[in-house]
């Protein structure tokens, strides 16, 4: 077998053992009632019509936040990116900036947030920070991954400073935007779903915190579960989209 | 004079939208005229800080304190499942993948799932940090164990090393810049997780006083802790970035 293919089949096996373990774990009761078995919860919230209908209604809105925090997000951190190329000067300060408030811990931001936008707007603003912060940091150092032998060649042949950026560095700094689309994508997702858990109407992160605290514990599971799934599969897409395009400019 | 101006400079090139920021902050409060109870002046919560300051240390000690075993702990199984990686072929196969894929679930959002499985209390704050100081350790480690170091891992081989005299002499101290940088990475999120688990699950700590405050409208309470995080968060930043700086080259 080539060792290509064992890769892949141990890697399946792995996951496979993973479930089965948590399949076990469930049916065996090994780790008390709050660990349900996974085919067991996932069976009873899809089949019973209520709580699929509130879990579709809460993922169309965690969908939705993290949609649009990701596209505010975004848009903001290239543009403050693309602000500390242009001007130098603040670039030190934003920068420091830009890693403190990435290091404050969203609880502490909480209070702040709350006042600009209410509890109903904080999931779209957290879920725009998650991915504002990994935007900027792939702006910032994708505008400066110009080659110098190329930055050489522009100046020689008398580029302008809006040919240089527009020809050379926008397209020098796509491959890094794109890395940081990989990361944005899953970081908006987790912004939503934090940012639900203060006073959002209704989302994932709502119908977790609920059905913690009434001990629906099948539920919680497969949100929990539908909220990784999520996740997962914003970042795999910005990869397939990273491969895609970055074909292109590498 | 000539020697403050440039050390002013300094301060201003980095700290700017710190201080844009506050002075923000404390425009918006005095413009709408807002209240304490709405929104308190930056000025008002130093002094309140200032002034009550028993209120703060205790709870800001057990967050501290309780970001502490979490984050050994994870930083421990990242480093232990790394060496195995590194170790078994077949290990690496079936562990590998699957850290990988789980790497992108959003840890700290299972926070409710995890306060439901271990209980309301202190180890489901360890467990949510264990988790998330976990990958780091585990990606970054593992890097530095296989960084290809040719003529080294040569001698070694012509002395007839065995692979675990390879590992102890040659590769774990090489692997210690990829463990300093996953401290630096995890540690400040550490202590907003334990603060975020608190608050949920109201189990003291700066996180349970947020609760409380809020359901007394002690607003000055609020923002108070607010900054305090922040600060012990860039403490805790700058010290690990630090401790890297100095350190990792020793290694290098």
């Amino acid at each position: 077998m080539s060792s290509r293919g064992k890769k892949i089949l141990l890697g399946i096996l792995g996951a496979l053992a993973l479930i089965l373990a948590a399949e076990l774990i469930g049916r065996l009761g090994l780790a008390g009632k709050a660990w349900p078995a996974p085919s067991d919860a996932i069976f009873s919230v899809l089949g019973n019509k209520l709580n699929s209908a509130l879990l579709f209604r809460s993922l169309g809105a965690t969908l939705v936040s993290a949609g649009t925090g990701l596209l505010i997000g975004s848009v903001a951190g290239v543009a403050v990116g693309f602000l500390g190329f242009l001007f130098p000067v603040l670039r030190p300060g934003l920068d420091q900036t830009a890693s403190i408030l990435n290091t404050i811990p969203l609880v502490a931001l909480a209070p702040l947030l709350i006042t600009l936008v209410g509890p109903q707007g904080m999931s779209v603003l957290t879920a725009a920070l998650g991915a504002g912060f990994a935007m900027f940091v792939a702006t910032a150092s994708g505008l400066l991954a110009v080659s110098p032998a190329h930055s050489d060649f522009f100046t020689v042949s008398g580029a302008s400073r809006l040919q240089h950026i527009i020809r050379l560095s926008l397209p020098s700094a796509v491959p890094s935007l794109l890395g940081g689309l990989t990361l944005a994508g899953s970081g908006a997702v987790l912004g939503a779903v934090l940012g639900e858990w203060f006073g959002a109407p209704s989302g994932l992160g709502v119908l977790m915190i609920s059905s913690m605290q009434n001990f629906q514990v099948k539920l919680l599971f497969v949100v929990a579960l539908t909220a990784a799934l999520v996740s997962l599969l914003a970042f795999y897409t910005m990869v397939a989209i990273q491969k895609l395009v970055g074909r292109r400019f590498a | 004079m000539s020697k403050v101006l440039p050390v002013l400079g300094r301060i201003l090139a980095r700290g700017w939208p710190i201080i844009v920021l506050l002075l923000a902050w404390d425009l918006v409060a005095v413009v709408n005229g807002y209240t304490d109870l709405l929104l308190p002046r930056p000025l008002s919560v130093a002094s309140y800080v200032s002034n009550n300051v028993a209120k703060f240390a205790e709870p800001t000690f057990i967050t501290v304190a309780l970001a502490v075993p979490g984050t050994i702990l994870g930083l421990a199984v990242g480093c232990v499942l790394a060496i195995l990686v590194w170790y078994s072929s077949i290990l690496d196969g079936l562990i590998t993948p699957t850290t990988s894929v789980l790497q992108a679930v959003p840890v700290v959002a299972m926070l409710p799932v995890i306060g439901r499985l271990v209980g309301y209390n202190e180890i489901t704050v360890i467990v949510i940090v264990m988790l998330l100081s976990f990958f780091p350790a585990f990606v970054l480690v593992l890097a530095r164990l296989r960084q290809a170091n040719g003529s080294s891992e040569d001698v070694f081989r012509v002395f007839g090393a065995s692979r675990w005299t390879t590992l102890a002499r040659l590769l774990l101290p090489q692997a210690v810049p990829g463990l300093l940088a996953a401290i630096r990475m995890t540690a400040p999120f550490a202590i907003g997780a334990v603060i975020l688990a608190q608050y949920l699950l109201s189990i003291g700590g700066l996180g349970q006083l947020i609760t409380d405050s809020i359901v007394r409208s002690d607003t000055v309470t609020v923002w108070a802790i607010a900054c305090i995080t922040s600060i012990v968060s860039i403490i805790v930043f700058a010290l690990t970035k630090r401790l890297e700086d100095r350190v990792a080259v020793r290694f290098k």
